[in-house]
């Protein structure tokens, strides 16, 4: 019997000891409690570069492709493809998301919690995280037209918000700006928490500008970005090449007067390409970009934009209008295409007069897309494009994207971490022209702005006296923002604020064939907007109204 | 004298059973006299001529000659004198008695056997002083045990009730008594039949009958057993031998079709970690909306994943059951709301050592295989495509020639990638050795297992090693009585590569596999256009691109201590530590790359693959502590019978996990990160999720853990009047970590009765009635699991956020939502049922209704956009299961050999959605495999796995009935489908959507034969579902889906040369062209999913005794076996899909296995 006590004593005493009275409290491990958190300069730190993280990426390419400028021909990458074809129904979710609204939203209420942090800096800080919030409504707006405006954190149960007509959203954006352009420094020191790459007062101003630009308020745009002007940025510029880049030989492309005219061009096509790449990442043209570091946090551009001939998807390819809208070389102006039917035919017999029409272009143009014959050695030794029709992963229009594609990282065989430019000078410069000669027609400073783009990029400053109108200028602005920003994603609110998308969303065609288009594009006016998506119209009951036409 | 107090109380029930049993004995006698008869008619006379034959040889002769059985046991036959015998066609009697003349032996005739026995002695036991002269004759016995088809069964244990005395039978399932009261009662045991009590008498048979259909066979319940006929809830009980004759690899495979009411998916199997595969147990439906309702396992009364359930050796159970409704399970009450599935494993007991051996090998094959067009079709469909879209065709009429005569296989292949990448079969092994050791104080049982199992997917497989020691040691006898379980389990699984089914689909047949000079293939269409596309050939990356190990090992090591004091009174206290220690690596190769065929040049590596190898490794790390004490009492007063049971447990469970990752290795051979590169750099981090702790991530060189714990206490109360009336009361109090501690507690009561008619007196007379027992439960369960440890906590993540000046920086983000007050799911159900047993034993029927209310059910709403966070479980909906069960089993003999057991079972539940969101608003889950986002609902008063979409009417045969009808698309043409304006404003839109179609099964079904003849047994199992509907997107559905080919079976298309609006699939268009027939979720995308499977058939023989016994065994059973070998499917559309799988885009495939084995027992 005395062997029973003992093992009964035993159990009884494994009960008793693991009865303990925290035995039910497990809280997470792997997350930090908010109870212990927003208590220190530190923790402010931490919670804005969760902020940070949600700056838009490389997604703005596909916002070409939903225009005229390029083709997205795989549909489950972006919404872009079904844009284009203008086959949108409200199965569609061109973006409707709040995500860093809500992270920023949470973190300006809050912030203030934090006591021991230098007032200044705080305010600094508030300033950033209001940059990326006004910056997501303002791209909502622009898709969606009205959308629900909320500066303070949702709670669960209270997300069914009505849509705030877009101007009042307009309105929340630029106050934003304004305010916050006050609060901002026009550049950074370096160093914790200093780092270059922050919002500055000039990514407040040029967010602003754009903004006014798209509502055609024109004076306010073009104050704006004159005040963007004087905080001491410029178009970047290279003033040699390397030897990679030397080998490729354009002497067959471009009928160059002499070594100075092919030095000019040859240096206009390497500092516009070379501003986009990895190497040359915070130059004096970047007003805002996206950050990225090798292998952690690397962008897509080096697999999205090629085709499978390196490596790439082919996800996104221009299109022949985007190639006809490069001026010519010699004399600044548009040139006159062969006709699609003269173009295919050239192609199908492999006629040389096929490629006649890529000889003496912008600079830009060879830097920016690639056609069959451009040479590209920084990337491959010996690397000539060549486009193979229907061959897996192929862009289908006949062309490829090479602007932004970084061809070091490409020789480094890991995925492109250039940091994505958001804000660039060249913009704000385009706006000012624009919203100056909306403003008051054509005028010194609005030409001085132009010609600073043409120059940097080894073309013939503008023709003063043939584009002395409004509206003759009107056109090459137009066009000059076209080419200058290609592939950036502006195009997308151009054609729509220009009210030209219905003349420009048409069939494209590929090189190859003139009758027969790679995407059928037709144009409804409901297209101006993006419909609210049918799940979210679905869970509202009622409450999000849908834009009309859809 | 008690015991006679007691005997004499009860003497009406015992004169009752002696009168009904020995009115089965005259039946039984009736039985066998004729026997008898018929063999004395068939007797013939003997011819013998022997000298000096051993006695058995000369008994060999006369059984040959005259046809009778001769029974003796061996050591008696030892003593006996070589025989001379000449005579010529004398009686058998006569042959006999010369045989016997000398003999230290005699002989009777019984029946048709000779029976052999000791001469007796004739002096009776002398009476020992004190003693009352004994009233009874002095008699000895000799019989035999024989199973149910009438084969002896070796070591059966005889034992003289209240008696010292007993034995064991011999091979033959003979043995031999002396000295025996003609009165004593023999009790005959044997492991897995039920114990029988005879009377002594000089020669027996007795026929021991399997547990299965016991009426007072015992059932694993919850904390404790019952007996069969006294149960009143809903529980399906699986016997060892059920189990046993159906080799499979898991267990859940085994358990298909045993059950009403309990499905199983048997998704498709590659050997993975995770051993459960995509196999899904359910109970009783889905009724939660969150979570895959699986049931709750527990083993020996620890509860268990159900990976450990997977792995579980069949050969080491003793028994199953299933726990069906509330009542049966609510001593489980908080995690218990899906059901309960318990095990018993072997633990020793019986007479006499017992080895056994199993083992079975065996191929698997796909029952079927994705089947995608070859370059000729591939490419005239995509033309097709292109032209229906008003493009231009890309392939040229040349090169779709030069694909048909396939004069250039370097440039214009027709290359089967599924049949170049996969294997055709995979071997598959399965052995097993039982050893059962009895004790006078320690019993024990050990069983060994060893698996191995190939994958399909090459130089991939797994190999399993798991053992299991259960003691049993009798501390002091009656009173105390301690136990172990130890189970240890070790799997590993290697593979080279990485296979992926995306990039195997996306791969053309008009891309060359290997060119001639034995490359690498790197041609496509006759032309090396993209680096891409030789990169995807998935041959050269399982056999150059990485290499991956998994090795998990489980030890679990129980203790468990039963004390009973007092007769009735039994304490018993369990302590168990699970301990599981997991480590995977994933290395990846640097690579050498492939040669461009047509100009010799290497093709540079794509970004990021081959150009740096590296190694990923994580380490698990799980600790489960259950600490358990219970008590019964049980007493019987007079015709009442009480039993109460009361217990408390608590639990606790604690992970621990982490990664190291390293770039840069001096070579692809190394295995461990000291060998990678030392530069800060090159510190790997992984973005994949592969933390077995979900949400974690991104981290190099981190450790994450999770915690819960709970604690419970449960009573239970039963009572009986006479058997007859029966009565269960059951409570649960639950406490989980994983609410709150306002919202913690959870208290979980049941009731349930019964009532069982046969035996009230008015049935008395209805003698082809058994059982009829009617039986009714209410109660309720909880349900927790499915919460995220941490629900009710604000928390914040903290990781890598963003960079500045090219360094990475941390940063704290809000994530996921937090709900302080979510608590408990419950579950309400009630159960009526019935279980009749009909005609001797031969008819059983079971049959259940039952309502569950699942309430508060824990789900994540899905909620608008504006809420930005990941959504926390709330207690927001409610749902209503009701159905309806039977099972049917007739159990039955022809002649003497052949005895067969048939058996259906019928499923059908019917769910409704009660609640749901704040104002009863439309829920659309999202994140299930089985569905694309959006096209399920969850709706008021709708069943649950409703397809949400548009209603499709055939296609459109002509642009003239395109313009005819509700404008839908600018893109519909002739060949789209027509969706029909359900509310008749001529246009289609998101007001057109109605419920199309549901993926739950309202109908389960199976048939099980079992049969035996003589030494043969066939056992054949299905399994078949009706009424439910599945979607297939993508790749199914879509040719070229993502730059995929197509299957054949989107051949059957519409066309314009045949216009067939009732054609398989719509007009052929890339998935860019077709937005306006795939984007919008209509019942065109909708299948039939209803089929029917043979799941499982077995063909086994048994060799007859004597051959076995030669070779020194008692027992050789040789064996056939197949899984799954035959399905039919009703909608021919899903061509090569199998409806087990989770859905239609390519994977591994479903596999059927077609394998032999032996089973010896020595």
């Amino acid at each position: 019997m005395k062997k029973i006590y003992i093992v009964t004593s035993i159990l009884l005493s494994t009960v008793l000891v693991s009865c303990k009275k925290d035995f039910l409290e497990r809280p997470p491990l792997n997350q930090v409690s908010e109870a212990t958190f927003w208590k220190n300069a530190n923790d402010v730190y931490l919670a804005v570069n969760g902020v940070y993280s949600q700056l838009p990426g490389d997604d703005m390419v596909y916002d070409d492709a939903a225009a005229d400028n390029a083709h997205a021909q795989y549909p489950w990458e972006s919404s872009a493809t079904a844009v284009s074809s203008g086959n949108v129904n409200s199965t569609l979710d061109a973006g409707w998301g709040f995500t860093a609204i809500g992270r920023a939203n949470y973190f300006l209420d809050n912030a203030d919690k934090v006591t021991a942090i230098d007032k200044t800096l705080l305010d600094r800080y508030k300033a950033e995280v209001r940059f990326i919030r006004a910056n997501a409504y303002f791209w909502l707006i622009c898709k969606f037209g009205d959308v629900p405006l909320q500066t303070k954190t949702v709670v669960l149960g209270e997300e069914n918000i009505p849509r705030t007509p877009k101007a009042q959203v307009l309105k929340f954006v630029v106050d934003e700006l304004d305010a916050i352009a006050k609060i901002l420094p026009q550049s950074y020191g370096g160093g914790k928490p200093n780092e270059k790459g922050r919002i500055t007062k000039g990514a407040a101003l040029a967010l602003k500008a754009r903004a006014y630009l798209y509502d055609g308020q024109w004076q306010l745009a073009a104050d704006a970005a004159s005040q963007v002007m004087t905080l001491g940025y410029s178009l970047f510029k290279v003033t040699a090449e390397d030897a990679l880049n030397a080998k490729d030989d354009y002497s067959t492309w471009v009928d160059f007067a002499n070594a100075d005219d092919e030095k000019k061009f040859r240096l206009g096509l390497r500092s516009y390409e070379a501003l986009f790449h990895q190497v040359n990442e915070g130059n004096a043209e970047v007003i805002l970009d996206r950050q990225r570091i090798p292998q952690q946090d690397a962008n897509f551009l080096n697999t999205l934009l090629p085709s499978g001939d390196l490596g790439g998807w082919g996800s996104i390819a221009p299109t022949q209008e985007l190639v006809n809208s490069y001026p010519s070389y010699k004399t600044g102006d548009l040139i006159t295409p062969p006709t699609p039917a003269q173009r295919a035919a050239w192609y199908k017999a492999k006629d040389p007069a096929f490629k006649n029409e890529y000889r003496n272009r912008d600079p830009r143009f060879y830097a920016s897309i690639l056609f069959d014959g451009n040479p590209w050695n920084a990337i491959e030794d010996d690397y000539t494009f060549k486009w193979t029709e229907g061959a897996g992963n192929t862009a289908l229009t006949g062309y490829s994207v090479r602007k932004m594609v970084d061809p070091k990282i490409y020789r480094d065989q890991i995925d492109n971490h250039a940091n994505n430019i958001l804000i660039r000078y060249a913009e704000v410069l385009l706006t000012y022209a624009e919203a100056k000669n909306e403003l008051t027609g054509p005028d010194g400073s609005v030409y001085d702005a132009l010609d600073q783009i043409r120059t940097r990029a080894g073309m013939p400053v503008v023709d003063r006296t043939k584009y002395a109108t409004q509206t003759t200028l009107r056109e090459l602005i137009r066009n000059e923002r076209r080419v200058e920003l290609a592939i950036e994603g502006q195009r997308y609110m151009d054609i729509r604020r220009w009210k030209i998308a219905p003349q420009v969303m048409k069939s494209i065609f590929s090189i190859s064939d003139a009758v027969k288009p790679i995407q059928v594009r037709t144009w409804a006016d409901k297209l101006y907007l993006m419909p609210v998506p049918q799940s979210q119209m679905d869970l509202s009951r009622g409450v999000l109204k849908q834009n009309s036409g859809y | 004298m008690k015991i006679y107090e007691f005997n004499l109380y009860r003497s009406g029930s015992i004169k009752h059973k002696i009168l009904l049993s020995m009115k089965l004995t005259i039946l039984l006698l009736f039985v066998a006299f004729l026997h008898v008869n018929a063999g004395s008619f068939a007797q013939k006379n003997i011819t013998l001529n022997e000298k000096n034959a051993s006695l058995q040889k000369v008994l060999k002769a006369i059984k040959s000659q005259s046809g009778f059985n001769v029974f003796f046991i061996q050591s008696d036959l030892k003593k006996s004198k070589a025989v001379s015998i000449d005579v010529r066609d004398v009686t058998l009697a006569e042959a006999l008695n010369q045989c016997f003349k000398d003999q230290p032996l005699t002989y009777s005739i019984q029946a048709n056997t000779i029976v052999v026995k000791e001469r007796p002695a004739n002096v009776a036991p002398a009476n020992k002083p004190g003693q009352e002269t004994p009233v009874y004759k002095v008699i000895d016995v000799i019989g035999t045990i024989l199973d149910e088809i009438g084969k002896g069964i070796p070591g059966a244990s005889i034992k003289v009730k209240g008696k010292e005395q007993g034995t064991i039978s011999d091979e033959a399932g003979n043995f031999k008594l002396t000295g025996l009261a003609d009165d004593a009662i023999l009790v005959v045991s044997y492991l897995g039949y039920q114990t029988k009590e005879v009377k002594a008498a000089a020669t027996l048979k007795v026929t021991l009958v399997p547990q299965t259909n016991d009426l007072n066979d015992v059932v694993v319940v919850a904390y404790g057993t019952q007996k069969k006929s006294s149960l009143t809830g809903a529980v399906a009980t699986i016997t060892p031998k059920q189990l046993k004759e159906r080799p499979v690899t898991s267990i859940q495979n085994a358990l298909q079709g045993i059950s009403p009411g309990l499905t199983i998916l048997q998704r498709p199997g590659d050997v993975s970690a995770s051993a459960t595969g995509g196999t899904a147990v359910n109970i009783r439906g889905r009724s939660s909306l969150a979570g895959a309702g699986t049931p709750l396992y527990i083993i020996d009364g620890i509860p268990a994943s159900s990976q450990e359930f997977a792995i579980l050796n069949p050969n080491d159970i003793s028994a199953m059951s299933v726990l069906k409704d509330a009542s049966s399970a609510a001593l489980y009450g908080s995690r218990a709301a899906n059901g309960v599935i318990m095990v018993t494993t072997k633990r020793g007991g019986g007479d006499k050592v017992s080895i056994e051996l199993n083992a079975n090998y065996g191929w698997q094959s796909p029952t079927r295989i994705a089947k995608y067009l070859g370059s000729v079709d591939y490419t005239t469909l995509y033309n097709e495509a292109l032209t229906n879209v008003g493009r231009s065709p890309l392939y040229t009429p040349a090169q779709i020639e030069l694909y048909r005569n396939g004069s250039q296989p370097d440039l214009y292949p027709n290359t089967d990638w599924y049949k170049e990448v996969l294997r055709s079969s995979a071997p598959l092994s399965d052995v097993n050795l039982n050893i059962n050791a009895p004790g006078k104080t320690t019993s024990s049982y050990l069983g060994l297992n060893y698996l191995t199992q190939e994958s399909l997917i090459p130089n991939k497989d797994q190999d399993r090693f798991s053992a299991k020691l259960n003691t049993e040691t009798k501390v002091v006898e009656n009173i105390l009585k301690v136990g172990t379980n130890i189970s240890f389990i070790n799997q590993a699984f290697d593979r080279l590569g990485n296979l992926s089914w995306t990039e195997l689909n996306r791969s053309l047949p008009t891309t060359v596999f290997r060119q001639s000079n034995g490359q690498w293939g790197s041609v496509n269409n006759g032309t090396v256009a993209s680096s891409s596309i030789p990169y995807r050939n998935q041959a050269r990356m399982i056999a150059e691109s990485s290499k991956g190990s998994n090795r998990n090992n489980l030890l679990q090591t129980a203790a468990n201590a039963t004390l009973t004091p007092l007769k009735g009174l039994s304490i018993n206290g369990l302590v168990s530590l699970k301990f599981t220690n997991n480590n995977s690596t994933a290395f990846n190769n640097t690579m050498i790359p492939i040669n461009n065929f047509l100009t010799g040049n290497p093709i540079a590596l794509p970004a990021g693959n081959g150009t740096q190898n590296d190694l990923r490794e994580y380490w698990v790390k799980r600790k489960e502590l259950l600490v358990q004490g219970t008590a019964d009492y049980e007493r019987t007063f007079g015709k009442h019978y009480g039993k109460v049971t009361v217990g408390a447990s608590q639990e606790s469970n604690v992970l621990r996990s982490a990664f190291i990752g390293r770039r840069n290795f001096p070579n692809n051979d190394l295995s461990t990160i000291i060998n990678g590169s030392g530069n800060g750099e090159d510190v790997l981090s992984d973005n994949n999720g592969d933390d077995i702790i979900a949400g974690v991530y991104g981290l190099a060189n981190r450790t994450a853990a999770e915690e819960w714990a709970m604690r419970s206490m449960f009573g239970r109360f039963n009572y009986a009047f006479d058997n007859k009336y029966l009565l269960e009361v059951n409570a649960r109090i639950d406490y989980s970590s994983r609410f709150r501690d306002d919202v913690r507690r959870a208290f979980f009561p049941s009731f349930s009765a019964g009532w069982v008619v046969s035996k009230e007196d008015f049935m008395k007379n209805i003698n082809w009635v058994d059982n009829f027992k009617l039986r009714g439960s209410y109660g309720s369960l909880g349900n927790q699991d499915v919460v995220a440890v941490g629900n009710y906590f604000n928390r914040l993540n903290a990781g890598f956020q963003y960079s500045f000046e090219g360094t990475a920086q941390d940063g704290i983000w809000q994530a996921d939502g937090s709900w302080p007050t979510t608590t408990w799911e419950k579950v309400y159900m009630t159960d009526f049922g019935t279980d009749i047993t009909l005609f001797k034993g031969k008819l059983d029927i079971t049959a259940d209704y039952y309502i569950k209310d699942t309430k508060d059910l824990l789900l994540r709403n899905t909620v608008l956009a504006t809420y930005p966070l990941t959504v926390p479980f709330t207690n927001s909906a409610s749902t209503r299961n009701t159905g309806f069960e039977l099972g049917v089993t007739h159990n039955n003999r022809i002649g003497k050999d052949f005895t067969f057991s048939v058996g259906g079972n019928l499923s059908l539940i019917k769910s409704k959605i009660t609640k749901i969101g704040e104002n009863g608003n439309d829920n659309f889950p999202t994140g299930d495999a089985n569905f694309p986002d959006g096209s399920q609902i969850q709706r008021l008063g709708e069943s649950i796995g409703s397809f949400y979409g548009y209603i499709a009417d055939g296609l459109f045969v002509s642009d003239q009935e395109v313009a005819a009808h509700a404008f839908q698309d600018t893109r519909t043409k002739a060949g789209d489908i027509k969706y029909r304006d359900l509310n008749g404003d001529n246009v289609i839109n998101a007001a057109d959507r109605t419920i199309i179609g549901n993926n739950v099964p309202f109908i389960n079904y199976g048939f099980n034969l079992s049969a035996s003849y003589k030494g043969f047994d066939f056992n054949i199992l299905t399994y078949g579902v009706a009424k439910v509907k599945t979607y297939l997107g993508q790749e199914a559905s879509q040719p070229f889906f993502n730059g995929a080919n197509a299957k054949v079976q989107l051949l059957n298309r519409w066309t314009k040369e045949n216009p067939d609006p009732n054609a398989d699939f719509p007009r052929t268009l890339l998935t860019a062209d077709a937005g306006h027939n795939i984007d919008n979720y209509s019942s065109f995308w909708l299948f039939n999913g209803a089929y029917f499977r043979v799941r499982g058939i077995t063909l086994g023989y048994t060799l007859p005794q004597n051959a076995v016994k030669k070779i020194g065994l008692s027992k050789l059973r040789i064996y056939g076996t197949t899984n799954n070998p035959f399905t039919i499917m009703a909608d021919k559309r899903l061509g090569d899909y199998d409806p087990e799988s989770a859905s239609g885009r390519g994977g591994y495939p479903g596999i059927k296995t077609w394998s032999f084995g032996l089973s010896a027992g020595l």
